[in-house]
């Protein structure tokens, strides 16, 4: 890890500080100014002085919300001339994709087999996506990616599963399946339709965890069960990678941050000695055709909002688009191959115009205000930064300079509370499936912001790749690897100050 | 606003440096402290001085005429926030407590600000009734066109006919009259959204969600122009379904119609669109649409000889029937599957009833726990201004969000007709038109009541509303600013309501929405375009409302622990 003082506030320091002046132009002005000097100057897990930003961890673009939490919000600060099509993009996020045919070759074309029919449908209210808690509820709003060992694809990031690709649908538009349960069952081996691929289910394996001063706390990790294949046997080396959905409010804000900045924060030979290695991720441009920096998904796995999205609209509601233009049937999936699709004169599903207003929707969700600091909050924030917990969530950025229909996501300082990196977490949370650069034990440092509405926005409070963690304190106990020092650290408080960690990273 | 700071009027004794309390007192009330010492008045900031332990004072809010104090505002390091009682600084108890000593002598900043609210708890009762008044009324009118729609489509089943078919259509189109006045009603918990007034779970979605999922219903035709290239990989798939060939035996399985081993039942059309994603929309009005209509297949919508789309639409004469999709009657007569169709309509149609007298029944008067009595009953301020809240994000979500954006801009900025409201029936017209009534429904306080004929005249007044709306309450408070706001608005809805009923005009000459929307017509002269951008404008003086009647309301915060007075530093 490169230096901790930078770590803090990792950008160059001119512009934090001509930002932070700024901001404390009308406040206090020369202490707080100095609180940033010492700062940026101080080694160790010092703690930072208090700003004003950090109750807007969106920068200006931050939301205020009544009644309802949500983070599906436009910025605050999004021109007012940009709010239909904002509005517009949501709509295709949210309105549900249909089967095709139908009257128009805009809005059809679901599947023919997905995981959702919407984007918000897993990611409900913008917020993140449920696991099933019982081993009987089968998935609907996640996903299971699939590979098989050997060498890896460069352009997919991984080796797919030969019969299923690599990722398991668990629905189609077959009407066998969707009025199951309501309509006698079809003979499989005569009914044309394609069927899902598998119906996926979670068997959940408990362990206890007992604190120092003898409080324990049960920790729960998934198992995925497959049954009813609908494609033959699956592959008995199979690797498994279940994802759930992640919130997508101020993914913005996080394309906008510099490369650079990130890159200064990397160490993956771990020189610094802290026994922290973060390293950026490399994965495929499917527009430029080359590698580079990824720094969205579960595992960084995707390099920017427009690729992400299409791949999304692709492999979890098969809705063709521009930079994904296939089915999302393998070569040994006929049925599926022959179902009608929803393709336009172009070809797609998703034409580029479509694409580009979704992808405009989800780069403008503003970030809720902070939530109000208590004195427990506070306390938090200053073991928070003790535990060293901000070397990988790395609490705050100055966006690069946007321009265009982006301008307002630049120049932000905001509070996300992540370095966009790949860590090794351990064995604990591993899934042993690799994904183009990151390890089978890899994870991307998850942004901290808002992490406390969750439950208010949609009723989710399960965190993590795959939803095992059911809090906060789970979560962190949960840490292993890169992050065995601050879990420790964790672990190691008492009971009063576990919980003033928890009330400040509620609070972001 | 004004800006001055207090004189020094304690000197500085042991201490060097000094905290200060920086006081903003907006519109609509002063601060004063018991000694009378300090005041600061409205629409200012003042700065105190806080050094040594002398300073045992006690700040009141003061409200002006019109206006209520709802509490000190919650911010960092904010004094007394969230509290509603007077704030109290006893700095003498600070002695001994080196903490907060240090507090004393520090520069820090500490903040007092006071929330006033234009207020009065007579008003909102009135607004609240009249609210729910008109919601009652609406969805009344609702179900009773829904009935007199099931009946229509009982009398057509029971012998079909063109005549019955068109009168069905009718009936339709009627229905959706008093329904779109209630959509306002959304975005609110309430029982339209929510059967139990907390969990999004509500019957939305089974009356009145689409994009519909016809192509799982019954047949739908690929390959007609209007697709261009859409089905090419059907075609060379050579798979016999939804091809656009006659509907006979060997298109077996594939939609609800044709697959005869399937009962058609209220229970195979439930929690369609709502239970976790798993099902296409197959009830509701719009399946009752596909089903009277079916697919709008004028080929490129060009308004030309009466062959295609404009075919579809009301002409000035035909007395705003639209006729959308052509789907022929032998569909119903001679077709082998004829009964079935006949059968789904009915079950679709009872099930529509059966749900909206469900949301009706929530808005019921003197029923006990139902939402309304929730609704209009509230036991403080804050309970009060969250009622207000609640009427204020269904108008400003519905007029910008769903109504300018999901509803309009989708299918305007990309000729997307599946996105068109009703897109079997053209009425999509109607349903801005009434959309956009609705709030200003619930602004004014008032229903016309609706259409029962069709010809743009609101005839049928049995519940008609006049009552108490968001301008007589700022009338009644006097509160200037209010009152400006209030004005701003009325006439930003009246710009809206110009411009959607040019779109509604438009339509009735043979311009339906969506020949609007189409590549060529895309322009700032098109009426779709002009109303999405008043639906914007409007959304943003209901925001200005929302902000100026309900300042602060933290809902989200409600539960976080409130601030101690009494510590200091505990850094609220």
């Amino acid at each position: 890890m490169a230096g901790l003082a930078s770590a803090v506030f990792p950008v160059v320091k001119m512009t934090i500080r001509s930002q932070i002046f700024h901001h404390f132009i009308a406040a206090a002005g020369t202490a707080l100014a100095l609180c940033v000097c010492t700062t940026v100057a101080e080694p160790g897990n010092a703690v930072p002085a208090r700003l004003t930003s950090e109750a807007f961890p969106g920068g200006e673009g931050s939301v205020k919300f009544t009644p309802f939490a949500s983070f599906e919000l436009p910025a605050t600060n999004l021109p007012e001339s940009q709010r239909p099509l904002f509005h517009a993009g949501k709509a295709l996020a949210n309105q549900p994709w249909i089967k095709a045919p139908t009257a128009t070759d805009a809005r059809d074309g679901l599947g023919p087999l997905y995981n959702a029919r919407t984007c918000l449908g897993c990611h409900i209210n913008g917020g993140r996506g449920p696991v099933p808690h019982k081993g009987d509820e089968a998935i609907f709003t996640a996903i299971l990616r699939l590979s098989v060992p050997g060498e890896k694809d460069t352009v997919r990031g991984s080796k797919p599963e030969p019969n299923y690709g690599d990722q398991l649908q668990g629905q189609a538009v077959a009407l066998s399946h969707q009025l199951r349960g309501k309509i006698p069952a079809k003979n499989p081996a005569t009914n044309p339709e394609a069927p899902p691929e598998a119906r996926i289910y979670l068997d959940w394996l408990e362990k206890t965890v007992v604190y120092n001063d003898g409080e324990s706390v049960t920790l729960r990790s998934p198992r995925p069960r497959l049954e009813e294949l609908g494609y033959g046997p699956i592959d008995t080396n199979v690797l498994f990678s279940l994802r759930a959905a992640p919130a997508i409010h101020g993914v913005g804000l996080l394309e906008s941050i510099d490369q650079a900045a990130i890159n200064a924060l990397a160490d993956p030979e771990d020189r610094d000695n802290d026994g922290i290695s973060g390293r950026v991720s490399q994965v495929w441009d499917f527009e430029r055709g080359v590698t580079v920096a990824g720094r969205f998904g579960w595992k960084a796995n995707r390099a920017n909002l427009r690729i992400t999205t299409a791949g999304a609209f692709q492999g979890d509601l098969g809705i063709t688009n521009p930079i994904f233009p296939g089915q999302p049937c393998t070569a040994l999936q006929r049925r599926c191959q022959r179902t009608p699709n929803g393709n336009d004169a172009d070809g797609f599903e998703l034409p580029e115009h479509l694409l580009t207003l979704t992808v405009g929707f989800v780069r403008n969700i503003g970030v809720p205000v902070s939530r109000k600091q208590t004195a427990q909050s506070d306390l938090g924030r200053t073991y928070f930064f003790n535990a060293g917990c901000a070397a990988c969530h790395q609490p705050s950025y100055v966006t690069a300079p946007r321009s265009g229909d982006l301008a307002h996501l630049g120049g932000q300082t905001i509070w996300p509370y992540t370095d966009l990196m790949l860590h090794d977490m351990g064995p604990g949370l591993a899934d042993s499936r690799p994904d183009y650069a990151a390890s089978g034990s890899e994870w991307r440092t998850p942004p901290l912001w808002s992490i406390g509405l969750s439950a208010k926005v949609n009723g989710v409070a399960t965190l993590l790749h795959d939803g095992r963690a059911r809090s906060v304190e789970e979560a962190i106990l949960w840490h292993g690897g890169e992050g065995t020092a601050a879990r420790q650290a964790f672990a190691s408080m008492g009971k009063y100050n576990r919980e003033a960690l928890i009330a400040f990273v509620e609070s972001l | 606003m004004k800006q001055f700071t207090f004189a020094a009027v304690i000197a500085a004794t042991t201490f060097l440096g000094g905290c200060k309390i920086a006081i903003t007192v907006p519109e609509g009330g002063s601060i004063t402290t018991d000694s009378g010492s300090y005041s600061c008045s409205e629409s200012s900031s003042c700065v105190v001085d806080v050094s040594d332990t002398n300073f045992d004072e006690t700040f009141n809010a003061i409200p002006a005429e019109g206006y209520e104090f709802t509490g000190w505002k919650k911010q960092h390091r904010g004094f007394c926030g969230g509290s509603q009682k007077p704030c109290a600084l006893p700095t003498s108890g600070f002695v001994g407590n080196t903490a907060l000593l240090n507090f004393l002598s520090s520069d820090e900043e500490f903040f007092l600000e006071p929330v006033f609210v234009p207020y009065d708890s007579d008003g909102v009762e009135a607004l609240l009734q009249t609210n729910a008044n008109i919601a009652l009324a609406a969805y009344s009118d609702s179900v009773d066109t829904a009935k007199d729609l099931q009946s229509a489509l009982s009398a057509f089943a029971a012998n079909p006919s063109q005549a019955r078919l068109d009168s069905a259509k009718r009936a339709w189109l009627v229905s959706r009259e008093p329904y779109g006045q209630t959509e306002v009603y959304r975005f609110r918990l309430s029982p339209i959204d929510s059967s139990n007034y907390a969990d999004e779970d509500g019957l939305e979605g089974d009356i009145n969600a689409w994009p519909l999922g016809e192509a799982l219903i019954d047949y739908v035709v690929a390959a007609a122009p209007d697709f261009g290239d859409d089905q090419v990989g059907v075609i060379e798939n050579g798979i016999g379904i939804n091809d656009g060939g006659e509907v006979d035996g060997t298109d077996t399985a594939l939609n609800i119609i044709a697959d005869t081993s399937i009962t058609i039942t209220k229970a195979l059309i439930s929690n369609t669109a709502t239970a976790g994603d798993e099902h296409d929309v197959i009830a509701g009005y719009h399946a009752i649409e596909f089903m009277l209509w079916g697919q709008d297949l004028n080929d490129n919508a060009m308004v030309t000889n009466g062959s295609d789309r404009e075919e579809a639409v009301k002409t000035n004469g035909a007395g705003n029937i639209a006729t959308g999709g052509q789907r022929p009657l032998t569909d119903f007569t001679s077709d082998s599957l004829a009964s079935r169709r006949l059968t789904y309509l009915q079950v679709v149609a009872e099930k529509l009833v059966e749900d909206l007298e469900f949301v009706r029944d929530g808005w019921v008067d003197g029923v006990e726990g139902n939402y309304r009595d929730q609704f209009t009953s509230f036991a403080s301020t804050e309970e009060a201004i969250d009622r207000i809240t609640e009427i204020l994000v269904g108008m400003g979500t519905l007029s910008e969000g769903e109504l300018a954006g999901e509803r309009m801009q989708i299918a305007y900025s990309s000729n997307s007709q599946e996105d068109e409201h009703s897109c079997f029936s053209d009425n999509t017209h109607r349903d801005v038109v009434l959309n956009s009534r609705g709030v200003a429904n619930s602004f004014y306080g008032v229903y016309a009541g609706y259409d029962s004929d069709l010809d743009g005249i609101d005839d049928e007044t049995g519940r008609a509303v006049d009552g108490f709306g968001f301008d007589d309450y700022a009338q009644e408070l006097g509160v200037e600013s209010l009152q400006d706001i209030a004005a701003e608005l009325d006439s930003r809805l009246s710009e809206t309501a110009v411009n959607v009923n040019e779109l509604d005009q438009s339509a009735r000459n043979g311009m339906p929405f969506d020949v609007l929307i189409m590549d060529d017509n895309r322009n700032k002269a098109n009426p779709i375009y002009k109303a999405i951008v008043s639906l914007n404008v409007q959304s943003s003086s209901i925001a200005a409302l929302a902000e100026k009647l309900a300042v602060e309301v933290e809902v989200v915060d409600k539960d976080a622990s409130e601030c101690d007075t009494t510590s200091p530093d505990s850094g609220c």
